[in-house]
Parts: structure tokens; C-alpha cells; sequence
């Protein structure tokens, strides 16, 4: 992981002094093949909204799910 | 190899991540709308993204300066797009619409849009909005202050009052106003002194309310678009609810997946075709006949409903001899449709009861479409399915609050709530007013023009253009407000050039410039003015759903650029027009943040309950209303009934008619007629308005057919003072109501007094209880009977079914009949295709709205003509090739051609949202710099033809002729 | 928990366009890029119309994740596909590898950079911090981590479009499938599945078309 942050980092710098401001993102120098090369994310709860409580976050899912079924709320 | 999220480094948000970031992501605001200017947009669409014209400062950006993140708060309000009623949580930061979540709780629409509801947000935004006021200088757009633009043209308005008389104008409201507005656009119109106003239900359902309101009672959808659910067989014709009111569907494919069958009857393959059990072809304008053939086989079989028609139907047996007449022979002359299919749609209605109707403007837009919906009532009470639920004619408005502006608007013929305009509802609506009925009298250049109809929006252009002599009023029209309508909705496009073209002032009020202001500076240089009205997005009110059921707005956003909310722009008007006192007399004014005078809303709905009580708008207070928004999730999305929480009892929106006044708690009434139910629990029977006997048979209904604990168990005549005291009920009135109520009927009684003795104390309804009406003896027609369309290809057909003879002065203007429909008999051999129109699910109306909005204009980028392959190819034409479509008034539009087996071989369909070209050309030019929609295509209407129905002057859209050739 | 799929059903879908506007309002998705779209077959012929909503399908074994020269395709613990279009040179191999045409090649300028590939997230975002403008602006807005599912499928005016957790959108889907006697195996591919010949597609198919048991009217 480490590489490929210093990588990042070296494109980074490099964008800056070559691009100026031609918002062109820094392109991957170094790069495994079949590996993901990209950033890192993090998981839907573990943002600001859920703060990593995934069994919440998981009910809460399933829950509005049921937004989806009608029958809920339109018995025969 | 698959990455995981767990190859992350242990910790919080990455500090890598975050560096990145910051290296070439400008930090920008949090107005979505910047990102999305300089995010390609602009590039995509061409010369629309050209910059703000105007140097001025939007509200929106103004708020996103703003340093502190507000928080996200929650508005809600109502799709603006169809008769629905879809509602919408709009998400609103820093005075900016951010976001738009769907409303699961709606009873209605559960969260689901289509695609118009599901962009309305873009509308909060507006790029392509009329941003100031603008008037036409030397043929250019110049742009003016309000006070200007309210200077010039309330002094010209008043020149032409002083020099024509106040009927030299005419006004065009809206059926996208809210309530409120609508119904002070009548009184605006009123204390001008005119009753030349009218709005978009001229063309949409006029037919189908006149023709439904004699039937029965009331002119509306009898049940909802919910109660479908209980539907065993649905019958469309002339609807295209996939796209024309695609959340129906919703309600219409669970009433299916339950084993309903649905049958779609159109002269087109349409998107709800394409959901049906059985689709049948008719030719256009042919729906009496197989409703004919359809009745036929229900009476031969007897599966018509002896007890239902004997105890409350009056006339069937003429409806019977009629329909006898209809052999499988002639229908299928007439209508294209063989036997089998008819007896299909016969037998599928009786054996699957209940069993519903559903119609739209495939059947209102004809010269027969009064007798086209009487029909199809006939069908419906033949088979009782009418005051059933599952059953009844559910017809489905178009606009918004088409149904509201109906009810309570700027209506030609009528004063709010169908009171009509003869002195005693004159006299009723000024003691709601608090105004002197002698002042309002003043105002009218004479009583027999204030008692007069005015001119109906679909022949303004005949009250420019006809000769002086035989038009029946003092001048011809000098000056026309747009105030809300799009001109490319009405038919005759070539004399509406004209007419623009002849008129001394045009003033257009409108979010969206509109194709008024492209066509009219095509043909002028001076006299043209457009007005910028906020969005129903932009204030509050309530609006009328098909369903007759009432919502709330919530006001979303402050309105953008200059524009104004239209009752405040009708209270400037007022003031300057020196009758704003009157205007307002029991409605209190707020100060709007520019400081201008707005009023009140709330009070404005408050007054029209104190006095519409013949169609019940009289119980919905705004209190009661916005408990209903606010407590959506415990009404049933079933049978709209809430069953607990501080609405129980009440169903949702208080369908009107919600009779009395709020305190008497009357629930809305979900299905019209139905006597299964308590009148107090939403229960009725059809009304008694058309007298207690004919020709020696009574009119009242039959023994034991009153609505469920009535004290008076049979027909019965409607209430008034007299009635209450032969019965011995005048006592339980208050002394109060005693005073306001005495010499009065239900109707005129202000206090409310008879109608709650009437319901709650005896379980009577106050209009009384009476049979439907098979035979209108007031209509021309009193039988519907099949008449040919003014331009038929079928001349042989003319013979059989002509049409009515001409009319000298109806609504004002004379009307043509026999001499058109003669003079183009053989119309056929030059224009040999029928030309019929309609809907696509992403635009609505004449389009400039929804064709301003990106994110619908791109999925419908060309106007276009459907056509069947076997009609192209015998024109060398090939999908996707621009061909001209001619039509016999001279027009000719340039169009893509859609080759598709949609349509069949006689048959062309063209939709009718587009405008900003005309006959070849682009109009662009001709719009207020920016303010140009960004799809641009021909009207349909520049090329429809003549051809006015008999009782409503409804224009014919839906059955002309056209050729078509390669461009 | 499954993994979050996307169903349509055609015995609803009408075509109306709402999934493709909602999704264009939630992410202000530019114009000329269809991160949603509605496709309809045999549009006109009577009986045979079929009308179904597509988008990324966020498949388990992602042929655009297999063919990425840059690998810039990742797939979420909840099986959504996303991509850092930081490392996207916008080549189109996923274009040509997709088989429902879900990658997007916007003219210029979209979510911030030009001529990278953009497709429908699930409504997920995506590399960024969640919620950030920055998530914003490359991928648009992330409602799974607000707990909530993609908007066109939340918007849909039939319920055609379902999304979520593939056990809960295959319980919604059967407990329709059994109200309606059937209905649904005749869905689009059905027959290409499992053999337009086959005694069971044909048993099948009998029982879905059977009339319904004859209901006494009101008027006997």
C-alpha cells in the first residue's frame, strides 16, 4: 500500500509542477495487473450517517426495502 | 482478482485519499446547479447554455454564498404535472432545492413518479425560465421593471376597457394555478367585468363535465384512481394512462395481477395497450358506435342490471332501442371492429363486475364529445356499475389541478362551484365576497353580458378575427392575457397567427415564456408583454387530484429571478384596476420579501369553503387539509380511509364533495353515488337537478335506493327552507341558522344550517335523491347518437351520420357544422389518413415547461409522426426521414417520421407538447434571449382543423385529416 | 446480508422514463449520459411489446472489472461495482466487454473529468469520502450510506424496478409473482433460459394464460 501512495503522491506533486491547472487528474504509474488500482473506499456505514454500525445500517436497508413491496399497503 | 474493500488500511478515511483528493478538486460550493452548469451540459445542448442573459443574481446563488452549511429541511409538495397527485418531499438547504425524495407514505402514489414527476426538482432551478419582465420594442425582447411592465400594461388594459367595453378582453387562466388562484382569477375577471375567461379544461374534459354532470350530478371521476384496486374488468378508451398518467398504472397493474381484465380500445397501439388482456382497434372518432354494439350485446344477453336501471336509471329503454339499431354489420362500417371483439368487451364488462370505464381526451376532444360520454355513462349505469366501488367512470383529468380550476376557476359560463351565472348566483358569490351586487353589475357593460357566457379559449381567436356583425357581444376582442396556457394546445394554428397578429395587446404570464411569446413576435414588432410567475413550487395552496381528493403545497423555495406567485401579480393588477379593496375583502395580506402584497392563502381557501357548497369544497379548511399531508402514512393506499390517528374517519384529501361546514367532519367522499355508505360516512345517490318528473315519469329514485340509514328511504327532491319545514325539521336549525337560512336552498344557505340537519341529524343527502338521466332532453343530442367528424375520409359515412346543422350565436360566436363538413366531404382524396393526437409520458400540455427541463427534453428530442409501415412505404418514406404533414387549412409541418405498426394503415398520431417551430422554420430567434425551451419542434395544432363540440365548443384534435409526404 | 441487485419486471415496466429521470435529478447526471435507460422491444406489435429498465447489473463476475487495462473497477462487500475514474483512461474496454451497454462515454467534462467512463454506482458513489462534494462531483450521491436504495428504483411509478438486497427484492418479487397465478417466468429471456419447447416452459406457460375462474356478475 505504500508504494502506491507514494505513487500517488509523486503523481500528485508532478500534476501540480506539469499541469498547473489543467484539472487532468494524476495518472497510475506503478500498477499491478488484475489488481485494483484505485483508491481505497470506505463502507456505506461507515460514513458520517451510521458512524460503522453496519446492523443498523443493514435493518435500516431492509426496512425502506419494503417501500418497494405495494402489497404492504394494499391487501386484496 | 478481486479487490476488497478490506485491503484498505486499518483507520478512518484515508488520509491518502484525502490528499489526492485535494490535488485536483477545486473546492467549489454547495450549489448543485454551478457543478452542473460546468459540467457538460451546456456543451450537450448547444446554444442554451450560452450564460445568464441577464446580469442579475439569482436567489439560489445568493444562498449558496452563504459560509454556514445549513441544514437540510424537508418541504412538502405536490407533482405539478398530472392529475395524479404524485407527492414530493423536496429537501431544500440554504434556501436551495437539493434534493427530491420520494413520499412512501402517499396513499397515492406510494414514492413512485414517472419521469416528469421524478425532475420536478429542475424546476426550482429554471434555466430556462423567464427570469424579469420583458415587453416586444421594435420586434426585440426588451426587458423592463415590474412597475413598468404593471404601469404599461394596466394603462393599456384600461384603454381598451374605456374605448371596447370590458368584453374586449379576454383572459386565459390556468389549470396549473392552485385552487386559490384559480378561484381568484374568476373574481379578478369578474370585478374587471367580463365573463370572457376560460383555462385549459376548455380542451381536456369540458365535454366530459357537462356531459357527466347532466348525467348524474356531478361532473368528475366518480371513483379514484385507488379504488380501481377493486376493478374485475377495466375498460380503456381514449386513454393512454401509461404515459398520460403513468403512476395509475400502479393501482390499474395490481387490479390486473388480482385477475382483472383489462381491455384497450384506441385507434392506436399504445404503451397501455401494450399491459391490456385484449386491445381492439376502433377507427377515430367512431366510440358510439362500439359502445352501441357493446350495449347491443349486453341487452340481447340480458346482462343488463333490471333493478339498478328500474329504481335509478331514467330513459334506458331509448338507450336500448339505440343501441338495437347498432347491428355487428354496422359497427363494423363504422368502426372497424368485428363482432367477436365486440361481444369480447361486452361479455368481459358483465361477467367480471365490478367493472370500470376509463376515459380521456381520446373521447372529450370530438364535435360529438358530449354524446361520446354520455355513452359511455349509459354503458356503465346499464350494467349498475355506477355508485359501486370497483365500478363507476373513472376519468382521469389531465392537468394538475384541472379538476380544482374546473370546480372553482375562471370558468366562462359559471361562477365558483358550478353556481352558473344567473343573478342568484351572482347575488350568492357577492354576500361570500362582502361585496355590493349592484357594484359588480356596475363593472359589467351590461346585466345581459354579465348573465351572458364568454367566449370559450378554444375560439378566441374567432372573437379577434370574426366579423363584428355576427359575433354576440359589443367588440371584438382587442387585448388577450395568457395567464398560464400554451397557445400550441389549441387547435387552428394558422388563424391563431392571424388573430396574434390582429390583437392590440398580448400580455403572457408565465414561468416559462411559452410559445406565446416565440409565435407572437414572429408576427409582431410592438404590444406583446411577458410577465414571470413563479411555479406552484414557489408558494403554497391546495390543488384538486383527479380523485376530486384535495392537497396541500408546502412553498418549497422563495420564487427565483423576478418572478412573482400569480395571486400576487393579480393583487397588483387589482390595485391598479382601483377594485383591490373589494378583492380582498374577507382575505388578509401578507408582505411577501420584496415587500409586495400577497394574499393570504389560507384565508382565500377559507372563503371559498364558506361558499362552495354545491360541489362540497366547503368542509376541506386548510387546517384540515394540512393534517392530511402531515399525517399521510394512516390512510389506507386501499380505500383512502384513514382508520386511526388524529384523521381517522376521514379519506385522504377529503374527496369532494365534502359537504357542510369543516366542524361538521364530513369524511370526503371517496366514490360518488354510493348507497352502500351512511352520507355521513362518504355515501350518496345521484342528485335530483333536473326537475322531479318528465313526460309523466318520475325522476325521484325508487323505493329502498337511498344511500344506507337514510330517514327517507326513496327518492326525494333537494333541500331547501320549504322542504325542512313540510318535513318538520326546521327547528333543529339554530336561531342563527334559522336567519341565514330561510328563503334559501341548500346551495345558497351560507350558515350550512340545511345541509347538517339534512345529513347528520336525518342521513339524507342535501341535493336530493333521484335517477340518472340516460336521455340529456337539454342536450342536442338527448340520445347520443354517432355523427361523422367535420373532416371525415369517409363520405359515404357523412351521408349516413351527418352532422349538426350550424349555429348562429353559441358562446358568443357563430359556429359551423353542416357547411364545413360539406364543403370538405371529399376531403379524402387529397388527405386520405386520419391525423389524431396525444401524450408522451415525458412532456405535459403544450410542453414549454417540461421540454425547458434537461433531463426530460433529452429523452425526446424530435417531434415526430407515427406511421405504419404500409403507409410509408407507400410514400418512399423511411424511418427516421423528415416528412411534411399537410393538412387541408393550407399548414404544413415538418416532422421525423416514426414508421411503426403502432398505428394502422388509415391512421397517423402525432403528440402535441411541441412548439418553437413553425411550418419549417425554427422560432429561436423569435424567444427572449436564453428563454428558448431546449427541444424545439412543430405544433400539431398548426395543422389541425375546424370543428367545435355542440355543447361545450370543445375543439376536434382527435379526428382530422392530413397527407403525408417526403421532405 | 446478499448481495444488492436490481430487478425489473416487465409485466409492470410502461416505459414511463421515471428511473431515468430520477437518476438524472439525484446525481445531476449530464446530459447525454444514460447511466439509466428504458429499452423496449417489439415496440408496436400488438401482443409482444415488452418494455424493461437497464443499467449497470453490477455483476458478480463483472466482464468490464476482467477486461480493465488500468483495473480500476472494485466491487463492494454488498456486490456493487464501482470504478476510480482517477485511474480510468476512459480506453472503453468495458464498453466493448459490457452486455447491457452500461458504461458511459460522456462528450466532455463530466464528473469532473473528462473522457473517463461513467456508469451507474447503485447509488454507492464512490471512491471518495462518503458524501463529499468530491464523491459528488466524479460519481454522484451515495444513498446507500445514508440508508437508503437507489432513487430510480424507489421512484419507479409501477414497482417494476425493484433494488436492494437480492433476498429482499426476490421476496418482493415472489409474493407478486404468486398474487398474479404465475406470471413473471414468461419474463424477458425465459424462454431463450430454458427452451421455448421444454415440457415445463410450456406447463408453465398454460398455467400463467389460464383463464381466471368465471366470476358471477352483479347482474344475474
Amino acid at each position: 500500500m505504500n508504494s502506491l501512495r507514494h505513487a500517488a503522491l509523486l503523481a500528485a506533486s508532478l500534476s501540480l509542477v506539469l499541469l498547473g491547472g489543467c484539472k487532468e487528474s494524476p495518472q497510475v504509474l506503478d500498477k499491478k495487473a488484475g489488481e485494483y488500482q484505485g483508491k481505497v473506499d470506505t463502507r456505506p456505514w461507515e460514513g458520517p450517517a451510521y458512524k460503522g454500525d453496519k446492523a443498523t445500517w443493514e435493518s435500516d436497508l431492509r426496512a425502506r426495502s419494503g417501500n418497494q413491496n405495494e402489497l404492504r399497503r394494499m391487501p386484496d | 482478482m478481486l479487490v476488497k474493500r478490506s485491503n484498505r488500511p486499518s483507520g478512518p478515511a484515508s488520509s491518502a485519499q484525502a490528499d489526492t483528493a485535494s490535488t485536483f478538486s477545486a473546492p467549489r460550493g454547495l450549489d448543485r446547479r454551478s457543478f452542473l452548469k460546468s459540467s457538460g451540459l451546456a456543451a450537450g445542448v448547444g446554444a442554451i447554455g450560452a450564460g445568464l442573459p441577464f446580469a442579475m443574481v439569482r436567489p439560489a446563488d445568493a444562498a449558496s454564498d452563504s459560509k454556514a452549511a445549513g441544514a437540510v429541511e424537508m418541504r412538502r409538495s405536490v407533482c405539478t404535472h398530472c392529475s395524479v397527485g404524485c407527492a414530493i418531499d423536496a429537501e431544500v438547504k440554504n434556501g436551495v432545492w437539493v434534493g427530491q425524495e420520494p413520499v412512501f407514505d402517499s396513499p397515492i402514489n406510494l414514492g413512485a413518479h414517472c419521469a416528469k414527476g421524478a425532475s420536478v426538482r429542475e424546476h426550482g432551478h429554471g434555466e430556462h425560465r423567464l427570469r424579469t419582465p420583458m415587453k416586444l420594442h421594435n420586434g426585440k425582447w426588451e426587458r423592463l421593471s415590474w412597475d413598468a411592465a404593471l404601469k404599461e400594461v394596466s394603462e393599456k388594459l384600461l384603454a381598451i376597457r374605456e374605448k371596447d367595453g370590458p368584453d374586449a378582453t379576454y383572459w386565459v387562466g390556468s389549470s396549473k394555478h392552485s385552487n386559490e388562484q384559480a378561484y381568484l382569477l374568476r373574481k379578478f375577471v369578474s370585478f374587471w367585468g367580463t365573463n370572457n375567461c376560460d383555462h385549459q379544461a376548455r380542451v381536456c374534459h369540458s365535454t366530459t363535465v357537462a356531459g357527466v354532470a347532466n348525467t348524474w350530478g356531478y361532473g368528475a371521476m366518480t371513483n379514484s384512481y385507488n379504488d380501481m384496486q377493486n376493478a374485475k374488468a377495466i375498460f380503456f378508451i381514449g386513454s393512454n394512462a401509461a404515459e398520460a398518467h403513468p403512476v395509475s398504472m400502479l393501482h390499474i397493474l395490481h387490479a390486473k395481477e388480482g385477475g382483472a381484465k383489462i381491455i384497450v380500445a384506441d385507434p392506436r397501439f399504445t404503451r397501455t395497450a401494450a399491459k391490456a388482456d385484449h386491445y381492439v382497434r376502433l377507427r377515430s372518432g367512431s366510440d358510439i358506435a362500439l359502445i352501441y354494439g357493446v350495449m347491443r350485446h349486453i341487452f340481447e344477453n340480458g346482462w343488463d342490471d333490471k333493478k339498478y336501471i328500474e329504481d335509478r336509471v331514467y330513459g334506458m329503454d331509448k338507450i336500448r332501442e339505440e343501441s338495437m339499431q347498432w347491428t355487428a354489420d354496422k359497427v363494423l362500417d363504422v368502426t372497424g371492429v368485428p363482432d367477436d371483439q365486440v361481444h369480447l368487451i361486452a361479455e368481459t364488462m358483465a361477467k367480471n363486475k365490478p367493472s370500470t370505464v376509463v376515459w380521456c381526451m381520446g373521447q372529450t376532444q370530438h364535435s360529438t364529445g358530449n354524446a361520446i360520454v354520455r355513452a359511455m355513462c349509459n354503458l356503465q349505469l346499464a350494467l349498475g356499475n355506477v355508485g359501486v366501488s370497483g365500478g363507476g367512470t373513472n376519468i382521469f383529468r389531465g392537468h394538475d389541478n384541472v379538476q380544482g380550476a374546473t370546480d372553482v376557476g375562471p370558468n366562462p359560463d359559471s361562477l365558483p362551484g358550478y353556481y352558473g351565472i344567473a343573478a342568484g348566483a351572482w347575488k350568492h358569490w357577492c354576500s361570500v365576497w362582502g361585496v355590493d351586487y349592484e357594484w359588480v353589475k356596475g363593472r359589467y357593460a351590461s346585466p345581459g353580458l354579465m348573465e351572458k357566457s364568454g367566449i370559450t379559449v378554444s375560439r378566441w381567436i374567432d372573437g379577434v378575427l370574426e366579423k363584428n356583425e355576427l359575433i354576440d357581444q359589443d367588440s371584438n376582442l382587442k387585448a388577450v392575457v395568457y395567464w398560464g396556457m400554451a397557445p400550441n394546445s389549441q387547435t387552428r394554428g394558422k388563424d391563431m397567427l392571424e388573430a396574434m397578429k390582429a390583437l392590440e395587446l398580448l400580455v403572457v404570464v408565465d414561468p416559462y415564456p411559452s410559445a406565446t411569446a416565440a409565435m407572437a413576435a414572429s408576427v409582431r414588432k410592438e404590444g406583446v408583454y411577458l410577465l414571470p410567475a413563479a411555479t406552484q413550487f414557489e408558494t403554497s395552496g391546495s390543488c384538486t387530484a383527479s380523485n376530486r381528493s384535495l392537497q396541500w403545497r408546502e412553498k418549497i423555495i422563495e420564487p427565483l429571478f423576478e418572478s412573482k406567485p400569480d395571486h400576487t401579480i393579480m393583487y397588483a393588477f387589482a390595485k391598479r384596476f382601483g377594485f383591490e379593496k373589494e378583492f380582498v375583502k374577507n382575505i388578509k395580506l401578507d408582505k411577501d420579501k420584496q415587500g409586495w402584497d400577497e394574499p393570504n392563502l389560507e384565508d382565500t381557501l377559507r372563503e371559498i369553503n364558506r361558499g362552495t357548497w354545491t360541489i362540497g369544497y366547503s368542509g376541506q379548511s386548510p387546517e384540515r387539509l394540512k393534517l392530511h399531508m402531515k399525517h399521510m402514512d394512516t390512510f389506507s393506499a386501499h380505500t383512502l380511509k384513514a382508520d386511526s390517528g388524529p384523521c381517522a374517519g376521514d379519506y385522504f384529501g377529503l374527496p369532494w364533495p365534502c359537504y357542510g361546514t369543516p366542524e361538521l367532519k364530513h369524511p370526503g367522499t371517496p366514490n360518488l353515488y354510493d348507497t352502500s355508505l351512511h352520507v355521513m360516512e362518504g355515501g350518496g345517490n345521484f342528485r335530483a337537478n333536473f326537475g322531479v318528473e318528465k313526460d309523466g315519469t318520475s325522476l325521484l329514485a325508487g323505493d329502498g335506493s337511498a344511500s344506507k340509514g337514510s330517514d327517507l328511504p326513496f327518492g326525494y327532491p333537494e333541500f331547501d327552507h320549504t322542504l325542512l319545514k313540510k318535513l318538520g325539521w326546521w327547528d333543529e336549525l339554530t336561531d342563527a341558522e334559522k336567519k341565514a337560512a330561510e328563503g334559501k336552498n341548500w346551495k345558497t344557505d351560507n350558515s350550512g344550517g340545511i345541509i347538517r340537519v339534512a345529513m347528520k341529524n336525518h342521513g339524507c343527502h342535501p341535493f336530493g335523491n333521484a335517477k340518472a338521466r340516460a336521455v340529456v332532453w337539454n342536450f342536442p343530442d338527448p340520445v347520443p347518437k354517432h355523427r361523422e367528424a367535420l373532416y371525415s375520409t369517409r363520405p359515404d359515412l357523412i351521408d349516413k351520420y351527418p352532422t349538426h346543422e350550424d349555429k348562429k350565436a353559441f358562446w358568443r360566436l357563430p359556429t359551423l357544422y353542416k357547411t364545413v363538413q360539406q364543403q370538405w366531404k371529399n376531403v379524402g382524396k387529397d388527405f386520405p389518413l386520419i391525423m389524431t393526437s396525444g401524450r408522451l409520458v415525458e412532456y405535459e400540455g403544450g410542453g414549454e415547461e417540461t421540454r425547458s427541463n434537461p433531463w426530460l427534453a433529452e429523452l425526446q428530442q424530435d417531434m415526430f409522426v407515427e406511421l405504419n409501415p404500409a403507409t410509408a412505404a407507400e410514400r418512399g418514406i423511411r424511418d427516421r426521414d423528415w416528412v411534411w404533414v399537410k393538412s387541408p387549412t393550407g399548414s404544413q409541418i415538418k416532422v421525423r417520421a416514426l414508421v411503426t405498426p403502432r398505428v394502422g394503415t388509415d391512421t397517423v398520431f402525432l403528440p402535441f407538447h411541441f412548439s418553437g417551430r413553425w411550418m419549417g422554420q425554427d422560432l429561436l430567434n423569435f424567444y427572449p434571449v436564453g428563454a428558448a425551451p431546449i427541444v424545439r419542434g412543430e405544433s400539431v395544432n398548426a395543422g389541425t382543423t375546424y370543428g367545435y363540440d355542440v355543447v361545450t365548443m370543445m375543439q376536434e384534435t382527435k379526428t382530422t385529416v392530413c397527407q403525408i409526404v417526403k421532405a | 446480508m446478499a448481495r444488492m441487485k436490481f430487478l425489473c419486471d416487465t409485466e409492470r415496466c410502461i416505459e414511463c422514463n421515471g428511473c431515468v429521470t430520477a437518476c438524472k435529478n439525484e446525481h445531476e447526471v449530464p446530459w447525454g449520459v444514460q447511466r439509466r435507460r428504458v429499452v423496449t422491444i417489439n415496440d408496436g406489435v400488438v401482443g409482444q411489446e415488452k418494455s424493461l429498465s437497464v443499467a449497470c447489473m453490477h455483476c458478480s463476475d463483472a466482464p468490464c472489472m476482467a477486461v480493465c487495462p488500468t483495473d480500476c473497477f472494485y466491487r463492494t462487500e454488498e456486490g456493487v461495482v464501482l470504478h476510480d475514474k482517477d485511474v480510468c483512461i476512459g480506453c472503453g474496454y468495458c464498453f466493448y466487454a459490457c452486455p447491457f451497454g452500461a458504461p458511459q462515454f460522456p462528450q466532455s467534462g463530466t464528473f469532473g473529468l473528462r473522457g473517463k467512463m461513467d456508469k451507474c454506482t447503485f447509488c454507492a458513489g464512490g471512491p471518495e469520502e462518503d458524501g463529499s462534494e468530491a464523491e459528488f462531483e466524479k460519481y454522484g450521491k451515495n444513498r446507500l450510506a445514508e440508508g437508503k436504495l437507489p432513487l430510480c428504483a424507489e421512484m419507479c411509478s409501477t414497482k417494476a424496478l425493484l433494488a436492494g438486497d437480492a433476498v429482499e427484492v426476490s421476496n418482493i418479487f415472489r409474493e407478486r409473482v404468486i398474487r398474479r397465478g404465475g406470471k413473471g417466468v414468461e419474463a424477458i429471456g425465459w424462454s431463450t433460459a430454458y427452451g421455448k419447447g421444454s415440457a415445463d416452459a410450456d406447463t408453465r406457460a398454460a398455467a400463467a394464460t389460464a383463464p381466471v375462474p368465471e366470476k358471477t356478475g352483479g347482474a344475474q
